[in-house]
């Protein structure tokens, strides 16, 4: 009798703790979701580099409890250098972490204090618990607040300089996973064009947290120096540059060679650069000990059907870095670039390659696109050219008529072959 | 107070382990404690695996209308389900190519949620639909199915459709099937997993379909014409309806299901399947969105991540039972058949067996099933040399190792110290300031204090006639109890670095079941491994083993 009643109790006390799922309902007063989705895109619209920070933030976190939570938040000035730097060092697990910038006066806004507080930062079990990183020469008032308002620890990196940072971040990411990855994102700082070109493998860095050091398009600083002196291991550092010799030179990738493997993902212009990163693998050896081993595994080799993709505009840099987080969970997708009005060609033939199609009497494959930024920054046509993109072949691919007859039991004959499809 | 001291050392490690398991669990079935403040200041609803469609019927069918072809504008909601159905069966081409036939329910209060399932896998299939009032099919439509000569599906329960219209239907079509669930939120669930592939009838969209692209649209059951209006989704997005509750939640058969649809991944979560929700209509909770969401989030193979149960998690939780079970038997077994025997022995074994379950209580049983003499006023029993190493290894680890894992839980609850200053540039050195590392440190250099000042040095005490170094019995204890927790550690901290750094993806936080697993399995490793090094210890009579 007595262990009968102990376990209805243990029952009773887990089903309290349960709790349940129902609730009020839900309305939209500005129904922003019903206008700007389609088939096979959504957008998370924002007019901001800091409201596009927690658009994204609310659609990765949406913080029902620890689990559904990151671990902390990432704050920095709108600064695409420190930003870009940041994500690709912090983001990843075991930190787990949007990326929020200051406001114009330095401060974190309200519209990003309410989603710090919103979406409760658990802390980094690895790191202390730490629940909240400032990046850059941030104004000691931010942390005070932070701690004030919202009761977080912090952790900052106070260093203004790109190249500095990266290298201390990656003192502390070695303490943080006792190791040093061998996988080096390698980007111009210099370049105008260096981040952008850069914007695909910044997404494979928070989505599996590999290294990260920065170049000038003719030399290598002391600091990536020292950041590849620590990769000591048989072969050295594989190292990934971004863009092509006129980003990073070739006296810099010969100098680089010095540390390891050198290779270069890049294409023709920063659109073509998305879609190579996306398409680009490199696996292999990285080192053997006789019982162990340990393959290199870089970026995201995209070559089929069944995937997603986070689209965006390169003007909208600022919005565009914190957007990462999308792969890094949910949708787990690389980032492609587009124009305002136009999917580029590149980017256009890259996805007619990797465009679905039904896999069997019941089951498709499906791509889904993300759009980042308001229709100032993509529009809603090419939204419609990027979903017309995105559909599985068959399925009202040209005009909106439907199939003559449903795909049942039989695999569907496409009308034409990849490359022939009309997008518009 | 030699005796008591023990005592403290076995509840100190039984609550921090107790603790750490209980708000694990509590962790895992928690619903949405945060969810009054996850819900505030939202910009939007849009979530990473589920699309949210708010508003009326007439405004869901807009968007989307909007959503599947951009380009053209949108029909008017005609204002009954009936009519929508039609429109959007006429669009979709259905006819007899299909190989079969459906038939829905037209007529009767909440007809529309009962025929709200199979509409969607009509408008997908193209099959040929009908709808039948309780009294069945028109004698038109009884004589269209003698031509057809195809297998027919009635989706509805007697109630909608009687068993004597399924008799007219039987005798003008060669195979008649009713499919109906408990109520709709079953029914929707039941033909979301059903397949016949013979007649081609059937989502077939079950747990074993692991890699399939699965896209559904969820609506409440109150807001079944809403979940017409969404009805273009089923030709675009190859969506399966399901329904949430009126309430506002999840049902148990919908969560039951979704959480089934949970995708894994072996590499990186980049690889597919990938899943996607359109929830329909305003009724569902942010809570129940928001569990929507995360059931159908990419977990690792290992742990399926958060909430979900994954395959070595099962193996974590049994391993864990037998040895939470192990435990109970020593001590139920020892206070009840070895009354001459100190408790300090017996708790030593009631925590070996904790964390070696099995062959912890093999070991005791076999250590004490053994004559008994006496020596120095004390008892003790025949022991070969093999059980003597195995017995003196359990007195060390039996408090030793609980107390790493006690420490270890606590470093990762309160979180792991980092330090990389300069100095980690030089080579290895940054290992010294990595928080695995210190964490390891910490959890022996503390369980050997806390060994040595409560159960090792009062053990010594409590023992006369053993071997003494230095003049100093707790001098003897200390390097006894360093001496024996480092050979548990060789093993133990080798297997939890190899598992939680190498064979389990991400590292597991201190509310998840496999970071107990981990430094649970590694524990009996770290056993294994002391065993007979202890041997020479017990030779040199610093370790007795025969108690």
């Amino acid at each position: 009798m007595i262990p009968r009643l102990i376990a209805i109790a243990a029952c009773l006390l887990i089903f309290y703790g349960c709790g349940s799922a129902d609730g009020d309902p839900v309305t939209v007063t500005a129904g922003e979701t019903s206008v700007l989705f389609t088939a096979h895109t959504f957008r998370l619209p924002a007019d901001t580099p800091e409201v596009q920070a927690v658009a994204v933030s609310q659609a990765v976190y949406s913080a029902i409890h620890e689990d559904t939570s990151p671990n902390a938040v990432i704050i920095c000035p709108q600064d695409a250098a420190l930003a870009f730097t940041a994500m690709n060092r912090i983001t990843h697990m075991p930190v787990n972490a949007p990326l929020f910038y200051l406001d114009s006066k330095g401060e974190v806004g309200s519209t990003t204090m309410d989603e710090i507080r919103r979406i409760k930062p658990a802390g980094v079990t690895e790191d202390g618990q730490v629940q909240a990183y400032l990046v850059g020469e941030v104004s000691p008032t931010v942390a005070d607040t932070l701690r004030e308002r919202l009761n977080l620890d912090i952790r900052e990196f106070r260093e203004s300089d790109p190249v500095k940072l990266a290298l201390l971040l990656d003192r502390w990411q070695a303490a943080l996973k006792s190791d040093h990855p061998d996988e080096v994102v390698i980007s111009a700082l210099d370049h105008p064009d260096g981040i952008t070109h850069g914007m695909g493998e910044m997404g494979w860095n928070a989505h599996m947290g590999r290294g990260f050091a920065w170049v000038l398009t003719d030399s290598v600083p002391d600091e990536t120096r020292r950041i590849l002196e620590m990769r000591y291991g048989e072969d050295g550092a594989y190292m990934y540059l971004t863009g092509g010799p006129d980003v990073i030179s070739d006296k810099v990738a010969v100098e680089l060679s010095r540390w390891g493997q050198v290779r270069r993902v890049f294409g023709d212009d920063v659109y073509h650069s998305s879609a190579v990163n996306a398409g680009y693998k490199d696996f292999g050896r990285n080192f053997g000990w006789w019982w162990g081993w340990e393959s290199r595994n870089f970026d995201w080799g995209i070559s089929q059907a069944g995937h997603n993709f986070i689209i965006g505009n390169p003007d909208n840099l600022l919005g565009l870095i914190p957007a990462v987080l999308l792969g890094h969970m949910g949708k787990h997708g690389p980032v492609l670039l587009v124009k305002k009005d136009e999917v580029p060609k590149s980017v256009a033939d890259y996805l007619r390659m990797v465009k679905p199609f039904a896999a069997g009497p019941t089951a498709t494959i499906l791509n889904h696109g993300i759009i980042i930024g308001d229709v100032e920054s993509v529009s809603w046509k090419t939204q419609v050219e990027i979903d017309r993109l995105l559909r599985p072949r068959g399925m009202r691919d040209k005009s909106g008529e439907p199939l003559p007859q449903a795909p049942i039991e039989k695999w569907p004959k496409p009308e034409t072959t990849g490359y022939e499809v009309a997008v518009n | 107070m030699n005796r008591i001291l023990p005592w403290i050392a076995f509840f100190l490690y039984l609550l921090v382990i107790g603790y750490g398991l209980y708000h694990t669990a509590m962790q895992a079935v928690k619903v949405a404690p945060r969810s009054d403040q996850a819900h505030q200041n939202r910009l939007h609803l849009q979530m990473k695996n589920l699309t949210r469609i708010t508003g009326d019927e007439a405004a869901v069918y807009a968007a989307v209308q909007r959503a599947v072809d951009p380009e053209k504008a949108p029909d008017p909601w005609p204002g009954e389900w009936r009519r929508v159905l039609a429109r959007e069966l006429r669009k979709a081409g259905t006819g007899p190519a299909a190989g079969h036939v459906v038939v829905l329910p037209s007529e009767g209060e909440d007809a529309e949620v009962w025929a709200l399932p199979g509409a969607y896998w009509a408008i997908y299939s193209g099959a040929l639909t009908l709808l039948s009032g309780p009294d069945g099919l028109s004698d038109g439509d009884l004589e269209s199915l003698k031509n057809m000569n195809l297998p027919v599906y009635v989706l509805a329960p007697s109630r909608y459709i009687s068993d004597s219209a399924l008799d007219e239907i039987r005798r003008a079509a060669p195979e008649v099937r009713r499919i109906a669930g408990g109520d709709p939120k079953d029914h929707a669930v039941l033909l979301a997993e059903y397949r016949d592939p013979g007649t081609g009838f059937g989502w077939g969209r079950t747990y074993g379909q692991r890699d399939g692209y699965f896209h559904y649209a969820i609506t409440t059951p109150a807001e079944a014409k809403t979940g017409f209006a969404g009805l273009p989704l089923a030709r675009s997005n190859a969506a399966t309806l399901l329904f949430a509750s009126d309430s506002g939640g999840v049902p148990a058969a919908t969560d039951r299901y979704l959480w089934q649809q949970r995708a894994d991944f072996f590499v990186t979560p980049a690889e597919g399947p990938f899943r996607h929700i359109f929830l329909l209509g305003d009724r569902t909770s942010y809570k129940g969105q928001a569990r929507m969401d995360l059931a159908l989030e990419k977990g690792p193979y290992a742990s399926m991540g958060h909430i979900a149960m994954g395959p070595m998690e099962g193996l974590a939780i049994a391993y864990i039972a037998l040895g939470i079970a192990s435990m109970l038997f020593i001590l139920i077994h020892a206070w009840r058949c070895l009354p001459g025997v100190m408790p300090v022995m017996k708790l030593g074994w009631a925590g070996t067996s904790l964390l070696v379950p099995v062959l912890g209580p093999i070991l005791y049983l076999a250590s004490f099933r053994r004559a008994i003499f006496h020596k120095n006023e004390r008892r003790f029993f025949f022991r070969p040399p093999v059980l003597r190493a195995a017995a003196a290894t359990a007195m060390s680890f039996g408090f030793g190792a609980p107390l790493m894992i006690t420490i270890g839980w606590l470093f990762v609850y309160f979180g792991l110290p980092l330090f990389y200053g300069p100095w980690a540039e030089w080579g290895p050195l940054f290992l010294l300031g990595a928080g695995m590392m210190l964490m390891m440190i910490g959890m022996y250099l503390g369980a050997v204090l806390i060994a040595w000042i409560l159960v090792q040095r009062p053990m010594r005490l409590m023992m006369p006639g053993m071997r003494t170094l230095w003049g100093s019995k707790g001098l003897t204890a200390l390097a006894v109890t360093a001496l024996s927790m480092l050979t548990v550690s060789l093993g133990m901290m080798t297997m939890s670095w190899w598992m939680l750094m190498e064979k389990i993806p991400m590292m597991p936080k201190e509310d998840e079941i496999l970071w107990f697993g981990a430094v649970w399995l590694a524990s009996t490793i770290g056993y294994l491994v002391s065993w007979p090094l202890n041997t020479p210890l017990v030779r040199a009579g610093l370790k007795e083993g025969s108690a």
